[in-house]
């Protein structure tokens, strides 16, 4: 059985990347997405005869089960130990690690010599203690997105980071989507001409909290509603989106401003229910941003408008403003610029236009998963379990990764921005001192 | 119209929808500028020869045959003249089975004096969906030579092929034919400077091609696929194959110069 599951787990991974090769082999992905590369044979050969990662897990709520759900797949790691202060939390989690030691401190667990690596699963607002702690005991570090409360906690993890040489992923899951992947090569080879804008906005329509046994658990609990422990809907949701727009447009924007609201869970929450943003990059695109969470109607997306089509990476579709190419022409192309060849079928009888003015686009790629965006904790093949399986790669290798941490950084501080414009309402300029070199901030 | 250059590849590829289709092609050659000329040449190209050949604009040369022709003879240019005697030779090499009259071919009355056309009988009207588009490739490939683009590949509304060189990765052009019935994988065909038609019928047009004996529809859930050199012989035949038995086939053979012909029961 551990021989099959191990087998499952590496064939996982080989698949992944061949999929990935599918879409964007050879050079151009090495050069465009680094956190794809595979492993050097060297490398996995260092896995293959390492022990074991030892890794904690450190906030064992709904998004940390989520994450030892995909853990229990994965031949290389063992959940050593498990963390957190809510008991329900820690005993649910150990139901099914029976062997691994519990914690309710975390500042114990990072005390263990043979933990090489942490996953922090927490509220935001112990993102920062814990991980600069666990950088600093020599730990690697799995922290889940945003990366913290505020923008100088933000720097202060990046630049621990940056010092301790050890590895640290953010749970920015997009970087490990295959349609987003495939739309963002797409996007960046011109098929949708020049970004004009973006939007972005993510609707649900429930109040967001979890049930609660006590009222003195509710701010432990429902931490999201909470300004001590969250930023709401920017930190929460916003995030991953805002960086799917600074990776399409390979650009920080420089200027946020924006509305945000309670409007209609008056419940005693303190972070908004609706808002409204606007970044704007150097070169005049906009990207809007919205978040209402009392309708679901338009579920959740990352509207990329170019100059000659529209990617709608969430839906994995895209759609040509005019002529609309042949979409076996468009694979074929694909294939060119990842030196694959290979039999596309576009040939057949006459293709005639089904009418006039019905434009429904098409996929990104075949069978790419995607969801509402109803739940708040995750969902199947939306890349969280490769950017788990590469982190513990990276952890075993200990090669830090370029990029990723800098896309989590600018996501994170845009969203924090966000909020600040919001509450004082006014353009916020990306500030100089939280710019670290990256893109059109090098 | 749609242009993008991905200079990796040294890959242009531009799109356009014309002669109610569209019309992709991919070229080569390190300047994405000297490539957009070309395609706008080739673009311009299609649009002028679909103003000509349009049985639905009502600006073309074809749509006034159509509706003037049973009153009076019409003239012609001498482009569309020399197409018009082209389909006629076509008439006769494909004995009959390729007909822009759908079976009422011997009613039109041509005047090689005047280069006029008359239209004898109520109702009839010329079509020419079998061949204008391996015509418009062979201007554009001649376009091609007069670049000397020597590697391109042009799919004319996925039934008409026109392959130049070679895949850039590999020793010919790949091309997949799916089953319009299923939509799995029924043949692959390799072409090297090589024009590839495909016709036949499909869920969305089960029947559109006339049997020229009966003046039936052709029902049967089949395709044809025909690659000859030359983008028009390819266009007409793959027709014919449909109209056509084996008997004609087995003639065909030796009256066009056919690379490769293929028969799929769908």
């Amino acid at each position: 059985m551990a021989n099959d599951t191990m087998e499952t787990g590496l064939l996982n991974r080989r698949d992944f990347f061949r999929n990935a090769g599918a879409l964007g082999g050879g050079s151009l992905l090495a050069t465009a997405f680094p956190w794809l590369q595979s492993c050097s044979a060297d490398e996995q050969k260092q896995i293959a005869e390492s022990d074991k990662l030892k890794l904690a897990v450190i906030g064992t709520g709904s998004r940390g089960q989520y994450h030892l759900q995909h853990l229990r797949k994965m031949p290389h790691v063992d959940v050593a130990a498990l963390c957190d202060n809510f008991e329900p939390h820690l005993k649910q989690a150990a139901a099914f690690y029976p062997q691994a030691t519990c914690y309710s401190d975390y500042r114990k667990v990072l005390e263990q010599k043979d933990i090489a690596a942490v996953l922090v699963a927490t509220p935001l607002n112990m993102h920062a203690p814990i991980t600069i702690d666990a950088l600093m005991t020599g730990k690697h570090v799995f922290c889940e997105k945003s990366m913290a409360l505020t923008p100088e906690d933000c720097l202060a993890m990046y630049t621990t980071y940056k010092n301790s040489g050890k590895v640290l992923y953010i749970g920015q899951q997009r970087l490990f989507d295959l349609k987003y992947i495939r739309a963002m090569e797409m996007i960046h080879s011109g098929t949708i001409g020049h970004i004009g804008g973006i939007r972005a906005y993510w609707f649900r329509n429930n109040d967001w909290r979890r049930p609660v046994p006590s009222p003195d658990l509710e701010r432990k609990i429902n931490w999201r509603l909470y300004k001590a422990f969250s930023g709401g809907l920017m930190t929460e949701l916003a995030t991953h989106q805002l960086q799917v727009g600074n990776w399409a447009m390979q650009m920080i924007p420089e200027t946020v401003m924006g509305y945000g609201d309670i409007v209609h869970w008056k419940d005693g929450r303190e972070v908004y229910d609706n808002v409204s943003l606007i970044y704007r990059f150097a070169n005049g695109v906009k990207m809007t941003y919205e978040s209402i969470i009392s309708n679901k109607f338009l579920g959740l997306e990352e509207e990329i408008l170019g100059s000659s089509g529209t990617m709608e990476p969430e839906k994995g579709k895209y759609y040509f403003e005019e002529a609309q190419p042949a979409p076996g022409i468009m694979q074929m192309i694909n294939q060119i610029e990842h030196s694959i060849f290979d039999n596309i079928a576009f040939a057949g009888p006459s293709w005639v236009p089904e009418t006039a003015t019905k434009n429904t686009g098409y996929f990104i790629m075949k069978n790419a998963a995607t969801h509402s965006g109803e739940s708040s904790v995750g969902f199947a093949d939306d890349g969280s379990e490769q950017l788990l399986i590469s982190f513990c790669e990276a952890a075993l290798t200990g090669r830090p990764i370029a990029r990723l941490v800098e896309e989590a950084y600018y996501s994170s501080v845009l969203g924090l921005l966000g909020i600040q414009a919001m509450e004082e309402q006014r353009i916020i300029p990306f500030p100089n001192e939280y710019k670290i070199p990256y893109l059109n901030f090098s | 119209m749609y242009t993008n250059y991905y200079p990796a590849s040294r890959l242009f590829h531009g799109s356009l929808y014309v002669m109610g289709t569209r019309l992709d092609a991919l070229l080569f050659g390190d300047h994405s500028v000297a490539l957009n000329d070309l395609w706008q040449q080739i673009g311009s190209e299609v649009v002028r020869l679909d103003k000509m050949l349009s049985r639905f604009d009502n600006q073309s040369a074809l749509y006034r045959i159509n509706r003037d022709a049973a009153f009076y003879p019409v003239g012609t240019n001498n482009e569309l003249w020399a197409i018009l005697m082209d389909c006629k030779r076509y008439y006769n090499l494909t004995q009959g089975c390729f007909d822009i009259a759908l079976g009422r071919w011997s009613q039109i009355i041509f005047d090689e004096v005047n280069q006029t056309v008359f239209l004898d009988g109520q109702g009839l009207y010329l079509d020419l969906g079998g061949y204008a588009k391996g015509y418009a490739v062979e201007r554009i490939r001649l376009i091609l030579e007069q670049h000397a683009a020597n590697r391109a590949l042009i799919n004319f509304g996925d039934s008409m092929t026109l392959a130049l060189g070679t895949h850039p990765h590999g020793n010919h052009w790949p091309v997949g034919i799916d089953n319009p019935y299923n939509g799995l994988r029924i043949d692959n065909i390799r072409l090297c400077d090589m024009a590839l038609s495909v016709s036949g019928n499909m869920p969305a047009h089960p029947a559109h091609i006339v049997r020229p004996d009966t003046g039936d529809l052709v029902h049967d859930k089949k395709l044809v696929a025909v690659a000859t050199h030359h983008p028009v012989d390819a266009e007409v035949l793959s027709t014919a194959f449909m109209a056509g038995n084996a008997n004609h086939r087995a003639e065909w053979i030796h009256r066009f110069e056919i690379k490769e012909y293929k028969i799929y029961n769908c």
